[in-house]
């Protein structure tokens, strides 16, 4: 086998220039992609994380039908909820109640529609850092009545901490909901989205708020992104089934998680057509070797090498044609995707008006590449189960062969 | 005879020969699927944001493009909607009257805006008619109908028939409340659109907030985009104090959309052309590499460098022109097949709801990208050509032949 | 008179290496209508007079005239032309363009030289004629025998009226009977159109027709005979 190995990487090395040649398409292919979804992975994490790290959690407990019927007629009550949880669920994972409604914001001069969040501070802070992203201000303290504004619902009210902010909604149950509340801290979101229409109120300010005592809307999991799917098993295993939903983040943001697959699906495109190009000018490569081999073939067949054996070398060739130029991209392209891995591109800095595009479609303007091994080793994956293709030509010529033909040719 | 050697050239590796012109066709049909998909997906985006929402022309006070609060009516509203529609080119205008207000029903409220819109011209504008799936459109009948979404109902848990009360400020900032029933549900290929805004008469919006007429703006849309240019310049000439904005200002994005098309085109194209471009470089040098003998004697007998060195780049130049135009060809008949049946991408309905595109996309290409695709084939083949065409000429005939 | 003359010719290979001297002094004189061939053993530098007479290399040292002008100082892209008007090549194997047919093999050479359309087809028919290949006219070289190819060749070699015949070892390749031909058709020609023809050759049939042979051992002149 060793010696196998050697004849095949030295047969490779007889025509240096083409094989540079074609190893250099595959490194140009490998570099491309890699660059082009590790930047769109990134994209879409950071998209992804906005939303979920930021707010929503990778999981939820809802009363059954809330998702459907967002009201706070929905509502339930957390301590009910966590008596049919284990107690060691409750200790491994952070547990955030939230209660959430929408509320007509006012200033007496300037209205606007927002989603107001009653939530436990410190378990919100540990799950989503809010306290962190307060850029005004400061977070809640313990017992307190004041409300934390989302950069975008401050901006657009002109209002700044320590003002009085006025909310009207309708409570629990149809009841009148009204309050008045001083603004302890702005905070900032990357999502759009989230940045303009949020506002948090301590839980159980917002739970009187709503006229809605104990009660809750949906309690955030804080758990992480791969511990999320068996937290979801446990939850659903525990808690009973026609009382409440347990939904994880696809669920959530299905209309994120179509978006980001549709976005895939155009790279996928561009790829496909990308590795077809590369593969035939592999293919083309493949085929000059076995043209001119065909004397050697013949003369190997007829020495007595068994033709599988000669198969095994042909297609050790093909592979590390390919895979040299996979290894050499990969090499490449690390450096580079690591580099905007750790400064994202920002899109609105290359070209004008492009952050307010990406605003209007709910995303940050600032790109990181996602640095993931998967997606290098995908590519050099994909070289192989080219190569490995591509090699059954020569492979077929190798068994239909005539050793005495092939020599006189 | 050069160009006949060239062409018959060509065809004794057929398969080679045969790979590389594979590989061109395939790339220039895959730049023209992909320009052309993501023109359509641009232009429906764009189509859609102008038809939809922001129409080729709005006017405003310019107070409320600041705040968009009530009480920064466009006094002129009227008068300018007159005149407008007297204009040549204009297809339809509409006045509507704004508010920010929250939604409620018996289990839930939302933030909204509310729309008050003259039924028939909105109907003729932005073809909102069309976009009712259940019930009715708006119209005189009726005491207080709303028409919400879709999407909008769902999330709310309200239907047909029910009814909702919409909590706005007055003009002099007291909260007030109205009672609307819902006459009709809509749905628009923008689901945050779609979330936001409600739509009731004018004057039900106007009798809530002052019980007299009131106008915050008016949309325009002309029959060519063309005419947005002269036609703002000419409004703005004739109602000083009034904002008169094109669509291009509304949302900016829309000219970096087009402009984007040409830059992914162009990126595509060189994407494309790069990976073409070591295929034929690989297969014209070992069409070189087995000739030399050949080379040799052409030169021997007295044909000179600049010849063979073009006899060469022909080569591959007929290679690109085969290929070029069967790529074009097969591009031109999956845009124009595509084009009229469309592309479903309902699977991602929701997805793309989401950016305001519709699930069904039409590519579209302009016509001069298939001159420029055309134009970088051939680039793209003399570039690949001068390797070995030099590595030809630098031949000496004696090494070449060898055998004298 | 003289079409092919040298004299004092040296050539060494890798002057500032490991020095080859390949001819060591050659002075040759060639009439208009010999009938000469050159032979010597491997080694002998006849390659290598042979590259230099026919323009495709150039002396070390010394001079070579043909025609009455001194080629030995040309530059790359005048020694194609001056090949062009002036020599015609038949070699071993690889005289034909592939591509081409009998015709357009022998219209080629004239195409380069710009010959207008009229002369070119008159003179490939006739030479066709002449090589007696006048029904293979449209045939491609692999569809013709080893002997008609050359013979193809030495019609493409007279196309452009040079001033001699260079051929490498033409009939290497070829069986008796087309040895044969091919001879009688240089022998004729050159008696009839008293062509001018140059080989370099191992092949005792050739040998036996020449009428002038020059023998080179180690890149010197080791006899000059002319028979008949």
């Amino acid at each position: 086998m060793k010696t196998l190995i050697l004849i095949a990487w030295r047969n490779i090395w007889r025509n240096k220039r083409r094989t540079l040649i074609t190893a250099a398409s595959v490194l140009f292919a490998v570099f491309l992609s890699s660059f082009m979804v590790s930047i769109q992975t990134g994209a879409w994490d950071k998209m992804v994380d906005n939303m979920v790290t930021y707010y929503f959690g990778y999981a939820q407990v809802h009363q059954d039908g809330y998702w459907e019927d967002r009201t706070l007629d929905n509502s339930f009550s957390l301590s009910a909820a966590k008596e049919q949880l284990p107690s060691e669920l409750q200790e491994n994972v952070g547990l955030v109640p939230r209660i959430e409604s929408f509320a007509l914001a006012s200033t007496g001069d300037l209205t606007m529609g927002v989603m107001v969040v009653g939530t436990e501070p410190e378990a919100e802070n540990a799950m989503t850092k809010l306290a962190e992203r307060v850029v005004q201000g400061s977070y809640f303290e313990p017992n307190e009545s004041s409300a934390i504004l989302a950069e975008g619902v401050a901006e657009k009210l002109k209002l700044s901490v320590g003002d009085t902010l006025i909310l009207i909604s309708q409570g629990y149950r149809g009841t009148n909901a009204a309050g008045k509340y001083v603004i302890k801290g702005i905070t900032r979101f990357g999502s759009p989205d989230l940045n303009k229409q949020m506002v948090f109120l301590p839980l159980q300010e917002a739970q009187y708020f709503y006229r809605a005592e104990s009660l809750i809307t949906s309690l955030a999991i804080d758990v992480d992104r791969n511990e999320a799917e068996p937290t979801v098993r446990a939850l659903k295993a525990n808690l009973q089934e026609d009382q409440y939903e347990v939904m994880d983040w696809e669920e959530l943001l299905p209309a994120l998680v179509e978006a980001k697959e549709m976005d895939a699906a155009g790279n996928y495109i561009i790829l496909i057509v990308l590795y077809v190009i590369i593969g035939f000018g592999i293919f083309g490569t493949v085929l000059m070797m076995t043209k001119e081999r065909q004397y050697e073939f013949g003369v190997m067949t007829a020495i007595g090498m068994s033709r599988s054996r000669l198969a095994l070398i042909t297609w050790m060739e093909i592979v590390f044609l390919g895979m040299i130029g996979a290894i050499a991209g990969i090499l490449v392209s690390i450096p580079l995707v690591y580099y905007f891995h750790l400064n994202p591109i920002d899109m609105g800095a290359m070209q004008q008006g492009m952050d307010d595009a990406y605003e209007k479609f709910g995303m940050e303007p600032i790109i990181p590449a996602a640095f993931d091994l998967k997606i290098f080793f995908g590519n050099a994956f994909t070289i192989f189960i080219i190569t490995t293709l591509l090699s059954i030509y020569p492979i077929i010529n190798i068994f239909r062969l005539k050793p005495v033909e092939a020599m006189r040719a | 005879m050069i160009f006949k050697i060239a062409w018959r050239n060509i065809w004794r590796s057929r398969t080679r020969s045969l790979v590389v012109i594979g590989a061109i066709i395939i790339g220039v049909w895959g730049v023209i699927f992909l320009v052309s998909f993501s023109t359509g997906m641009i232009k429906s985006y764009i189509d859609n944001a102008i038809r939809n929402e922001i129409s080729h022309i709005q006017i405003h006070q310019p107070e409320f493009l600041e705040d968009r609060e009530v009480k920064y009516p466009l006094e002129q509203g009227p008068a300018i909607a007159n005149t407008v529609s007297d204009m040549p080119g204009v297809e339809a205008v509409a006045m509507r009257t704004l508010s920010n207000a929250m939604i409620s029903t018996s289990n839930g409220a939302r933030g909204i805006v509310a729309r008050g819109i003259d039924p028939t011209a909105e109907a003729k504008l932005t073809l909102l008619n069309e976009k009712v799936i259940e019930g009715e459109y708006l119209s005189e009948k009726g005491r207080n109908p709303i028409l919400i979404s879709k999407t909008l109902a769902d999330k709310m848990g309200v239907k047909l028939r029910s009814k909702v009360v919409l909590t706005l400020q007055d003009l002099e900032g007291n909260v007030i409340n109205g009672a609307f029933r819902i006459v009709g549900l809509y749905e628009t290929s923008n689901s945050g659109a779609d979330e936001t805004n409600v739509y009731l008469r004018a004057n039900n919006l106007s009798d809530l907030v002052n019980q007299k007429e009131l106008v915050h703006e008016v949309a325009i849309y002309l029959n060519d985009l063309n005419l947005v240019d002269t036609t703002v310049t000419q409004l703005k000439q004739a109602f000083p104090g009034t904002t008169v904005q094109g669509y291009a200002e509304i949302s900016p994005e829309i000219n970096l959309f087009n402009s984007q098309i040409k830059v992914s085109s162009t990126i595509f194209t060189v994407i494309v052309m790069l990976a073409l471009i070591f295929g034929i470089i690989n297969t014209m040098l070992m069409a070189v590499l087995e000739r030399l003998r050949e080379l040799g004697m052409l030169m021997s007998i007295g044909m000179n460098k600049v010849r063979v060195f073009m006899m060469i780049v022909l080569e591959t130049l007929l290679l690109g022109l085969i290929a070029a135009p069967l790529g074009l060809l097969f591009g031109y008949t999956t845009v124009q097949s595509l084009g009229e049946s469309g592309i479903d991408l309902s699977n991602w309905s929701e997805g793309m709801r989401q950016f305001g595109i519709s699930e069904v996309i039409y590519p579209y290409l302009e016509n001069q990208l298939y001159t420029q695709l055309a134009l970088s084939v051939l680039f793209t083949a003399i570039l690949a050509s001068i390797y070995p065409a030099l590595k030809a000429i630098r031949l000496n005939p004696v090494e070449a032949i060898r055998s004298l | 008179m003289s079409i092919i003359k040298t004299s004092g010719i040296h050539k060494t290979y890798n002057p500032s290496t490991i020095p080859v001297h390949a001819l060591n002094g050659v002075d040759i004189d060639i009439q208009e209508g010999e009938f000469t061939a050159i032979v010597g053993p491997s080694g002998s530098g006849k390659t290598t007079l042979l590259n230099i007479i026919g323009g495709l290399d150039r002396p070390s040292e010394g001079t070579i005239e043909v025609g009455g002008v001194d080629i030995s100082h040309l530059n790359d892209n005048k020694l194609i032309e001056f090949r062009k008007n002036n020599i015609g090549f038949v070699f071993q194997a690889y005289n034909l363009i592939p591509v081409l047919t009998a015709r357009e093999n022998v219209e080629f050479v004239m195409l380069l030289q710009n010959r207008d359309t009229d002369e070119r087809e008159a003179r490939t028919t006739e030479l066709l004629n002449a090589v007696g290949l006048s029904d293979k006219m449209d045939n491609r070289p692999s569809q013709l025998s080893g002997g008609q190819q050359q013979r193809v060749a030495v019609a493409r070699a007279l196309a452009p009226k040079p001033r001699f015949i260079l051929a490498d070892e033409p009939t290497a390749n070829l069986d008796s009977k087309s040895t044969a031909d091919l001879l009688d058709l240089m022998a004729k020609l050159n008696k009839e159109e008293n062509i001018t023809f140059v080989f370099s050759t191992h092949d005792q049939r050739v040998i036996d027709r020449a009428r002038r042979i020059i023998t080179l051992v180690d890149g010197k002149i080791d006899s000059d005979i002319r028979q008949n």
